[in-house]
């Protein structure tokens, strides 16, 4: 259904959060990440693109997805600069498409990279480098 | 919530504050700032949603609240509004992907997000449409469907 939403150009899909961990809720989002080939360059057009790929999703199958979507340009990006947002995703992750390894590759190097950030949520605090 | 004065009263409350942020969008929009004004856009779509479910015994305490919407609403609507209850979920989609971007500033990866610089006037204007759009559309579905009556609340 992603892969359909999301047009033939989708790299690979990978399902992180609550829903990972058995800790959601009735009716709770599913996070993921999605990478892309090409996405809008224009972020009012790519918003308006993935509301409607999200809103389709949710008729069909009844499961409200909050996706995170990024070129394979900007994922890279992103890792290589210590991104916050992937090392969360290797607390907890399941990769559901990924055919050319793009994605495994990428979280391989968030773990070597290991940005040394201290994150502080409803009262707990954890360093992302020892996460991962 | 178990009373169907309780459930009207709440509704009402829902909507009436919906209104409220709508109002405050606007106001923040001509005073250029366009991130609060988008945050409380996406606020009213969020507060309209909330009390059509209050109106179906349904208590949401969470930001995304389509899934409910879609799930709990429009899956039993009338057929003549099932479109129009699409595009109405299709917009508070599009407004929950702002339920925090505009709030606070953070770290992306070579930079950091501000956003006052990441929203400008079309972004609150398109965020107001939408928010107007809903309001309208699920009070007017409501007052239809689910017996709903505009007026003050009497707690």
């Amino acid at each position: 259904m992603v892969l359909r939403e999301f047009g033939a150009s989708v790299v690979s899909v990978t399902m992180f959060g609550s829903q990972v961990k058995g800790e959601a809720r009735p009716h709770s989002d599913y996070d993921v990440v999605i990478i892309m080939e090409a996405l809008d360059p224009n972020p009012n057009m790519r918003g308006e693109i993935v509301a409607s790929a999200i809103t389709n999703i949710l008729f069909e199958s009844g499961l409200r997805i909050s996706p995170l979507v990024f070129t394979r340009e900007e994922a890279t990006n992103e890792v290589e600069n210590g991104s916050p947002l992937f090392a969360t995703v290797l607390s907890d992750y399941a990769i559901l498409y990924d055919p050319t390894g793009f994605m495994a590759e990428l979280l391989d190097l968030t773990k070597r990279l290991r940005p040394k950030i201290t994150y502080v949520e409803r009262g707990r605090a954890w360093n992302l480098a020892r996460t991962v | 919530m178990e009373s169907g004065k309780n459930r009207l009263n709440l509704a009402r409350l829902y909507f009436r504050k919906a209104q409220a942020d709508l109002e405050s969008a606007k106001h923040l929009s001509s005073v250029a700032q366009y991130a609060n004004s988008v945050f409380l856009a996406q606020q009213c779509g969020e507060k309209a949603a909330k009390a059509t479910l209050a109106l179906k015994n349904i208590e949401v305490r969470e930001h995304v609240v389509s899934g409910y919407l879609a799930s709990e609403v429009v899956a039993f609507a009338p057929e003549a509004w099932e479109e129009r209850l699409r595009e109405v979920v299709r917009m508070l989609v599009a407004l929950e992907e702002h339920s925090i971007r505009p709030r606070y500033p953070f770290v992306t990866a070579s930079r950091i997000w501000d956003p006052e610089k990441g929203y400008d006037r079309q972004a609150a204007e398109d965020a107001i449409q939408k928010a107007q759009t809903i309001l309208k559309e699920l009070e007017g579905f409501c007052e239809s469907n689910l017996g709903y009556l505009p007026g003050d609340a009497s707690i």
